[in-house]
């Protein structure tokens, strides 16, 4: 058990160091950095929601990850190819406001599952 | 042979643009009487003739506050886009206003129509890769600032620097001699004035700041008064709520915005086309923003201009002190007021600056010459059946 919480802690780790790298990196408009810092970030914290949710609550595993994963890269692929293409009439960068609302949650998801766990161990 | 249409469409959502859209219309009347305008405005174009499809007043939203009137965007859409099926307008003339005018012109392409986009929205500061759209969807764009012909022109944009409508504007009201020396008389000899724009949101904002910032000026320049320009009457008792908290008293004036400027010593002002009119009466200002954090970090990747400020992106280079602020630094704020206040050679140096400014923009004519670009449009299609000629 405390090899798994281990685990579970390096994978937060990297959720976090991710989160706070993909900040700085979109505000200072380096977006290769920023996509890879994103991309770690969301695969740390799909990780990390399996193994401390999936077992136990599966569908609400599922709900985290159509709305705090699936639905923002989405969004956040949508708006990339609005920029390249110029496929809407509206204006996409809105998607921006509601991807960022949504990357804090979910690491504060994770970190609420994780300190639930280990009070539970 | 087809009867010949001489109907034009044009839409305006902004009290601005109505403005701007009246004045085109009445300098179209004036080269054609026949031709018969359609489409979305206010007051002022409604007066200038508009037959309107629907009332856009209260109409300018931003955010969140579209969602709320989403269900009537959608009507007011599928309306103009039943009118141009159906009435095949020669033109239509879109002022502004993107977020809606952009639907229409893909509705007005799809259908054939030329699409004429009078004053641009503020990509360049923005959101330059929406140039992209606008290069599909508009056959013709009118800018109002030198800056934005090299900018579209890069974006293949078929584009011609009209000038700015505000000019005309001043050109035929001008400020009432009458009440500015009267604002004068009232006042004395160095007023500040607050001009914290036109919007709820804008004046919720920045108007606690100004106010800080005017405590600081009294305390050290104890003959300061202070009149803060409230040019829309609907604002008049927000403005009155929050400048009632202010341990320093201010004047209100509703309206007379030009007069307030031509009055004032010195003019502090949120961003915006407030900034040219402050320019044209060679007021020295200080440009102040405020915005939230969280809005701030979202918008930082995308603010690529490096002035917040019309007239210092016109010239440029810095010549009126601006900041974007997310915390509100009115320390900041008075203390340039005070330099500009007590010292004679940077407030010249401002003047300087500005009136070299106003030498290259402030000149009248642009409906006229916005006018003659949409008539040459229209006349360079005469195979179309549905031409002016």
């Amino acid at each position: 058990m405390l090899i798994m919480l281990g685990f579970f802690y390096v994978l937060l780790l990297i959720a976090f160091a991710s989160l706070i790298a993909s900040a700085i990196s979109y505000f200072l408009a380096k977006i290769k950095i920023f996509s890879f810092t994103l991309l770690l970030f969301y695969t740390s914290n799909t990780f990390l929601s399996f193994f401390l949710i999936h077992n136990h609550h599966t569908v609400f595993f599922y709900i985290i990850v159509i709305f705090f994963v699936a639905l923002p890269i989405i969004c956040l692929l949508l708006f990339a190819l609005d920029i390249r293409y110029a496929l809407f009439c509206t204006d996409t960068s809105f998607v921006l406001v509601f991807v960022w609302l949504l990357i804090p949650v979910l690491f504060i998801v994770n970190l609420i599952s994780y300190i639930l766990t280990v009070i539970h161990a | 042979m087809p009867e010949i249409s001489r109907k034009i469409f044009i839409s305006a959502g902004e009290s601005s643009g109505d403005i701007h859209g009246a004045n085109l219309m009445h300098c179209l009347l004036e080269k054609n009487p026949n031709i018969t305008f359609y489409g979305l405005g206010r007051e002022n174009m409604l007066q200038a003739g508009l037959h309107g499809l629907h009332d856009m007043s209260g109409k300018s939203l931003m955010w969140l506050q579209v969602l709320t009137e989403l269900s009537g965007f959608m009507k007011m859409k599928k309306d103009c886009i039943h009118f141009l099926r159906q009435e095949r307008p020669c033109a239509v003339i879109l002022i502004d206003y993107c977020g809606f005018n952009f639907h229409l012109a893909k509705a007005a392409k799809k259908l054939g129509i030329p699409v004429i986009y009078y004053i641009s929205p503020q990509l360049w500061a923005h959101a330059p890769w929406r140039a992209r759209k606008m290069k599909k969807l508009v056959d013709k764009l009118l800018v109002i600032y030198p800056f934005e012909k090299s900018f579209y022109n890069n974006a293949g944009i078929p584009v011609t620097y009209v000038g700015h409508p505000l000019f005309d504007e001043i050109h035929k009201e001008g400020a009432d001699e009458g009440l500015v020396t009267e604002l004068k008389n009232q006042m004395g000899e160095t007023i500040a004035s607050f001009l914290p724009g036109s919007r709820r949101q804008e004046i919720v904002r920045l108007l606690p700041l100004f106010l800080q910032s005017a405590v600081q000026i009294h305390q050290t320049i104890p003959s300061a008064q202070f009149v803060i320009s409230c040019s829309n009457e609907q604002h008049f008792d927000l403005i009155s709520a929050i400048t009632k908290e202010s341990p320093v008293p201010c004047k209100i004036v509703v309206g007379s915005v030009h007069e307030v400027i031509k009055a004032s010593t010195l003019c502090i002002a949120g961003a915006g086309t407030i900034t040219l009119q402050i320019a044209y009466y060679l007021k020295p200002m200080i440009i102040a923003y405020k915005i939230s954090p969280i809005v701030y970090f979202i918008a930082r990747p995308f603010l690529i201009t490096p002035y917040i400020g019309l007239v210092n992106k016109l010239a440029s280079k810095m010549i009126v002190p601006e900041r974007l602020m997310c915390r509100g630094n009115y320390a900041w704020l008075a203390n340039q007021a005070i330099q500009l206040l007590n010292n004679p050679q940077k407030r010249q140096a401002c003047i300087h600056e500005l009136s070299l400014l106003m030498d290259e923009i402030a000149k009248p004519g642009a409906s006229e010459h916005a006018a003659d670009e949409v008539l040459t449009l229209l006349s360079s299609k005469p195979n179309d059946p549905r031409s002016f000629l």
